[in-house]
């Protein structure tokens, strides 16, 4: 490229140095926010692999059952020659200052094999350390980071709570780790139980076994309620879980940067209308096409470089605060996470880059080539430029209409959720190349009640948007765009929540619901508790559910076996079914399948599916398919009587309790509570699980409340820069209308109305695409990804939200060139470019 | 002869669709200009003047017939081609200036011998010299729009001359401008492309170019018809 025509260019650019820094924007904010997110979710799995590695240390394999192994198979296991092997107590502890803390037992001796990175960076745990700590009661040891951050000195007594009760614990010493882990507290095996209440029950037991036929051979000789995992499926698990999870976040952090790329070619499109005229003197001069592609596409890689570059560092920043409430929500929903550190991998940086500098020069693509076959000709005969303006809105309508079609036939024609993401990105901009073929006939009616109200005046601002139409097409479209994103956004999120709602207060029929204390895999109760609440007189019914996780080859699945009366069988929706009846193919011992289950296994109702079992694999015939949102790979739920046959286990998880009329519930709650004496139960009405249900749901929903507010902000400055381009744009057109005679009042009455009906006009137009976009999301995300279908609905609310959004942009956007052209004399203005 | 002939025209014909309906400009138009001539194109307004301007320069295309510049086909060439043939061998002046607004005065002149690959310290003292013979020293490194209508066509014409093309095509390069400013670009103008030996091609409403050229045609329905003074 040449020196001079890349110095006219950049002057170019230079002149309007906000649209430079609204473009830029664009950029930046699309790259932070995928790249945050992209950290954000690499730091959450990074920190729980470390940790996990800092506490087990070498352990290839672990014993766990749900609610625990009794102590004894830990001494049968060390005589079977297991003897690298470690007993394990897990639990969590609240603090004082109401900080939950985990509590880990552990046996010194044992812990050596092992070599978990806590205990080999420890210099100062030495042996009169390790005498108190065998010995003294309440002994604890923890990372020096904690004791920092809780307040905590050696020799310093903490009170914690824990199962309703409060312990005093003794800080002992600390051991030094260079890994960032959870609040820990590491007692010995003894303490840790006599604390959390677990008298002579383990967590888990780890296990060395390199030798493939040994841990098969373990395999057989383990019960069947007990589960044997490598340590790297607790890792797999943590990725299998939270898969779908990621999905969501990714899918709404590249929605960020689709809205970004908008803005950016709103911005180079608007750069290029405004240097038409430039092009064709270059041109006429004798630049060629091709030269006129590669500088605009340059000026795009120079914009898109920079923008990336910062995109990056703010990533890098906004990714703290999204990892801090990635891993709260992970904590609540999925596993105990780690205090997570972020953890800035270079190829993550480069990937965020890589996407921000690819999405401008192809969001520039369009405008570059349009700026190539600028013809010198339109420099002699300038109404041609609007006449070709016209053409292309057509042409453009045209393509938008190609792309809602090949949008919905790639929809139609793939399951996964690449396509589903495709034929949102098609739909959407298929929508944005209609936009510009919605503006004149609108306008036409707005200029003619223009008139009707205020005269020539009044119809002025509608003809001059219908007027510049080659600017105002490109400003409505991207304006459509950015709100039509926060309608989808909003709109996918609510109807989640409100079929999550729905779901929750039709499925917790019951009134009382009674479990184990305690946080994390919960401890099973006797099935004879059954027994005892039923006997209770204001007690007129009782159902239970089990739960249990099974690995498979498959992956992870959960079984869980109801005993239900037909009334709370009733409770179930489902998606599809046989035409058998379901309640008594339940019993008969057909099983039902999650919606997340047949969806990730492309199951129906109908099929049959072979589900691992004590007794070896057994095929069940699927009777139907329902309705739930639980997070996680998907549920095969069972009569709890075929459940019983297979597993011969008559454990519990959760005892639904019904109530006779009129009873008291606090005064049950009581009862209840009294009825075990060896676990402590924890009992809840219908109301407050609910509640807890749906802020947890909440909790989850945060992260994806933040992208929802970041692509809200960057369409906002997305409608405010288009308008505000194109006023600027105007100058010399308004300084005409000043000189000739129009007041500064009246010009501001122009710009505003003007704006205002650009963006009015965008925002309604804004409505249908963006419920559009919140059912195509809910398709993408919550069908393809989590396997759950919406009951999709229309919100006032959210849809109002976006002709609001687009009114007070465009009011904002006119505010400034209003207040300038004001104050700028005629003469001036005329002289402007 | 034939080499005393820049631009042969034979069978020439133009044409636009507007409403439906064809709207001829120029028709079967046969025109030869002989090197280093001075010819003014008269006509009404939309007689079809700066289509023939066009067409000769290879920024339009014609519906029919053959256009030769410079002993080139034009219509054998292809739109880079054109493109790359105006480059080296067309000069413009416009009744709009059409100078570049972020281009210095300096550098608006030495655009062309930068797209040529002519620009040196040799030809960067001619872009001075012909400034200072316009009479615009002083303001090589102003904008523009801060010069006056006359100082900005002045700027063209030396744009249209700096790189040496064999043939000047002007159209209304006084259009804008007030009687005096127009004499003396005129003036300007005439001398500079004589002295030069380029051939110019003016297209005007101006009568007060009539004196100052060696041939005048006007374009009327279409055609060319040729004065005879």
């Amino acid at each position: 490229m040449r020196p001079l025509v890349i110095r006219a260019g950049l002057r170019s650019l230079l002149h309007h140095p906000w649209q430079l820094m609204l473009a830029l924007f664009g950029i930046v904010m699309g790259v932070a926010v995928v790249t945050a997110m992209d950290l954000a979710k690499h730091s959450a799995l990074v920190s729980f692999e470390r940790a996990q590695v800092a506490l087990f240390g070498r352990a290839t394999h672990r014993i766990g059952a749900t609610g625990g192994i009794s102590e004894s198979w830990y001494r049968r296991l060390r005589r079977e020659g297991f003897v690298q092997s470690r007993p394990l107590v897990e639990g969590t502890v609240r603090t004082g200052s109401g900080k939950v803390v985990k509590l880990v037992g552990i046996e010194p001796l044992a812990e050596r094999a092992f070599a978990p990175a806590w205990l080999g960076a420890s210099p100062e745990v030495g042996k009169m350390v390790w005498r108190r700590f065998l010995l003294e009661p309440g002994a604890v040891l923890t990372s020096r980071r904690t004791a920092a951050e809780a307040g905590w000195r050696i020799g310093d007594q903490i009170p914690v709570r824990v199962a309703g009760r409060t312990e005093t614990l003794t800080l002992i010493g600390f051991y030094e780790t260079e890994i960032a882990t959870d609040p820990v507290l590491i007692a010995d095996i003894a303490t840790a139980q006599e604390v959390l209440g677990d008298y002579g029950r383990l967590s888990a037991i780890d296990l060395i076994v390199e030798d493939r036929a040994r841990v098969e051979e373990l395999r057989r000789w383990l019960p069947d309620e007990m589960e044997l995992s490598t340590q790297v499926t607790a890792t797999d698990s943590a990725r299998q879980m939270t898969r779908a999870f990621y999905v969501n976040l990714t899918a709404l952090s590249l929605l960020s940067l689709l809205v970004g790329a908008f803005l950016i070619y709103n911005t180079i499109a608007f750069m290029v209308v405004q240097r038409r005229r430039l092009f064709a003197i270059l041109r006429l001069l004798g630049l060629t096409r091709r030269e006129i592609l590669a500088g605009v596409l340059g000026e795009a890689v120079a914009l898109g470089s920079v923008g990336s570059l910062l995109g990056v560092v703010a990533g890098i920043l906004l990714g703290r605060f999204l990892l801090s409430l990635l891993a709260r929500t992970l904590n609540d929903v999925y596993f105990p996470l780690p205090v997570a550190e972020l953890d800035i991998p270079g190829w993550l940086l480069f990937k965020g880059g890589l996407l921000g500098l690819g999405a401008t020069v192809i969001a520039s693509l369009v405008p570059a080539v349009e700026a190539s076959r600028t013809r010198p000709v339109t420099l002699v005969a300038r109404s041609l430029q609007e006449q070709h303006s016209r053409r292309r809105v057509r042409r453009s309508a045209l393509a938008g209409t190609a792309f809602l079609l090949a949008g919905a036939l790639v929809l139609a024609a793939g399951k996964e959720l690449v396509s589903g993401f495709v034929a949102l990105t098609l739909a959407l901009l298929g929508c944005a190349m209609l936009t510009p073929a919605i503006v004149p006939p609108v306008m036409a009616a707005c200029r003619w009640l223009g008139f009707r109200l205020f005269g020539p005046l009044g119809a002025m601002p509608a003809r001059s948007v219908t007027a510049s139409l080659s600017r105002t097409g490109i400003a409505a479209a991207a304006l459509m765009v950015a709100v039509a994103t926060t309608i989808g956004m909003a709109s996918m999120i609510h109807n989640f929540r409100d079929s999550v709602q729905r779901w929750l207060t039709r499925r917790l029929d019951a009134d009382l619901y009674v479990y184990a204390a305690g946080s994390g895999e919960r401890r099973p109760l006797p099935a004879a508790l059954g027994e005892r609440i039923a006997a209770l007189p204001q007690v007129a019914a009782v159902g239970s559910v089990r739960y249990r996780r099974l690995v498979t080859k498959a992956g992870f699945l959960r079984i869980n076996a109801y005993r239900l009366s037909p009334a709370a069988f009733a409770t179930f929706e489902w998606v599809e079914r046989t035409d058998r009846d379901p309640w008594r193919a339940f019993r008969r011992g057909e099983v039902m399948v999650s919606e997340a289950f047949a969806r990730l296994r492309g199951l129906h109702a109908g099929d049959r599916v072979t589900i691992p079992t004590p007794r070896g694999p057994r095929t069940f015939s699927i009777f139907a398919v329902f309705v739930d949102y639980n997070a996680g790979r998907g549920i095969v739920a069972m009569d709890r009587r075929v459940y019983e046959r297979f597993w011969r286990d008559d454990q519990v998880s959760t005892f639904w309790v019904y109530l006779r009329p009129g009873s008291d519930v606090e005064q049950i709650k009581t009862r209840l509570a009294g009825l075990s004496s060896e676990i402590p139960l924890e009992i809840r009405d219908n109301r407050a699980l609910l509640q807890l249900s749906m802020r947890i749901f909440d909790q989850a929903f945060v992260v994806t409340g933040v992208l929802r507010w970041l692509a809200t902000g960057v369409a906002f400055v997305g409608v405010f820069s288009a308008l505000l381009a194109l006023q600027l744009e105007r100058s010399r057109e308004l300084g005409v209308l000043r000189a000739l005679g129009m007041t500064p009042g009246q010009l501001w009455g122009q710009i505003v109305a003007e704006t205002t009906l650009l963006g009015g006009v965008s925002g309604l137009v804004a409505m249908p695409v963006g419920t559009l976009m919140g059912w195509l999301l809910a398709e993408v995300i919550d069908r393809r990804a989590f396997g759950w279908t919406l009951e999709f609905g229309l919100r006032s609310g959210d849809l109002l939200q976006g002709p609001a959004l687009a009114v007070a942009a465009a009011l904002a956007a006119g505010l400034y060139p209003a207040w300038k052209m004001a104050r700028t004399p005629p003469a001036e203005a005329l002289r402007c470019e | 002869m034939a080499g005393d002939h820049i631009v042969r025209i034979r069978k020439l014909e133009k044409s636009y669709v507007e409403g439906g309906r064809r709207h001829w400009i120029l028709r079967d138009l046969d025109w030869c200009i002989e090197r280093g001539e001075f010819v003014v194109l008269l006509g009404r307004s939309g007689s079809g003047k700066s289509t023939l301007l066009n067409l000769i320069s290879g920024i339009d295309l014609a519906d029919r017939g053959y256009i030769e510049v410079a002993g080139t086909d034009l219509g054998r060439l292809d739109e880079t081609g054109r493109t790359r043939f105006r480059r080296r061998h067309i000069g413009f002046v416009f009744q709009q200036f059409n100078l570049i607004s972020t281009l210095t005065v300096l550098e608006n002149v030495l655009l062309p011998l930068e797209l040529n690959g002519l620009l040196n310290e040799t030809t960067r003292r001619r872009a001075l010299g012909l400034l200072d013979r316009l009479g615009l020293m002083g303001r090589e490194r102003a904008f523009p729009d801060r010069l006056s209508g006359g100082e900005q066509q002045r700027v063209a014409i030396a744009r249209a001359l700096i790189h040496g093309p064999a043939l000047i095509l002007a159209d209304e390069p006084t259009g804008n401008l007030d009687l005096e400013t127009g004499r003396e670009v005129l003036a300007l103008l005439d001398s500079l492309v004589r002295e030069q030996g380029r051939t110019l091609v003016m297209a005007t409403h101006s009568r007060e170019v009539v004196g100052l050229a060696d041939r005048i045609l006007t374009i009327r329905h279409g055609r060319l018809e040729e004065w005879s003074r």
